[in-house]
């Protein structure tokens, strides 16, 4: 029987502004993320969000899930699928994949509105003894 | 000290190692800029904004060429850090590769903290290599 806790997806608006305030808090002054029109010289021809940004969705349901534990055994490992297009809704999932040795390992995923999926992976974390 | 050519890195390489010392004021800031609330991050720090501060960290040594895209990313917690506690980064290339006029390239990171490793991580990065100059032979 598992005893793997479900994961709550989060859903949240990116928009330029949050953009923006990732773009300041991670010290990311990569102008793809916040220059239009420096984004428009680029193949994506606007501005995307920052890759990490979309994946915090991610860590935040796996925190709302596992509190501290998450910073003490926790892993993730993603890749990003296509850009996540400001404003757009994203919505995190993580599905439990398996249950073995003490740790809980669900496939993780993030969709915009469209349906598009931004990115795929797994994310790990050591279930409460 | 010159910094590092993205394209001239190679599997084994090191790149020198950096200190990254996240505040609470950061973590505050990177919370509300990812829209998560303050959550159990009242005395560590969120994983994933140590990594991504250790991201900020590696743009800074190896300036990212135009056209980068980070496509992966793995991250291991091993423990909590501190608001405000100092950790070092020490990366390697894990590998290196060229494929369709593409350089993708493989950071892996152990940060630690004193003489214990708090998180590894693996960074993806692709960019398209430069074209050649002309009459190059």
């Amino acid at each position: 029987m598992s005893t793997a806790p479900e994961v709550v997806p989060v859903t949240r608006l990116i928009d330029q502004p949050l953009v923006r305030a990732y773009a300041a808090a991670a010290h990311d002054p990569n102008p793809l993320h916040t220059d239009e029109a420096y984004a428009a010289t680029t193949p994506f021809g606007r501005p995307v969000a920052h890759g990490m940004l979309v994946l915090a969705l991610v860590a935040e349901a796996m925190t709302a899930t596992f509190g501290e534990t998450w910073a003490r055994g926790g892993t993730l490992s993603v890749r990003w699928r296509s850009p996540a297009m400001p404003p757009c809704t994203v919505t995190a999932r993580a599905v439990l994949k398996s249950e073995a040795g003490g740790v809980a390992t669900y496939d993780v995923t993030c969709e915009d509105e469209t349906g598009a999926l931004l990115l795929t992976g797994t994310a790990s974390a050591p279930l409460p003894a | 000290m010159t910094k590092p050519d993205f394209h001239l890195l190679r599997r084994g390489d090191a790149l020198r190692p950096y200190s990254v010392r996240v505040t609470a004021d950061e973590v505050r800031a990177y919370l509300a800029a990812t829209g998560a609330g303050i959550g159990p991050w009242r005395a560590n720090v969120p994983p994933l904004a140590l990594e991504a501060l250790l991201l900020a960290g590696l743009m800074d040594e190896v300036p990212l060429p135009d056209g980068a895209v980070h496509v992966a990313q793995e991250v291991e917690s091993v423990a909590a850090v501190a608001h405000g506690e100092p950790v070092e980064a020490r990366l390697t290339i894990a590998q290196q590769s060229v494929r369709q006029g593409t350089n993708v390239v493989v950071f892996a990171s152990e940060v630690w903290s004193g003489d214990r490793i708090v998180m590894r991580g693996r960074s993806t990065v692709m960019a398209p290599m430069p074209a050649l100059a002309e009459g190059a032979s």
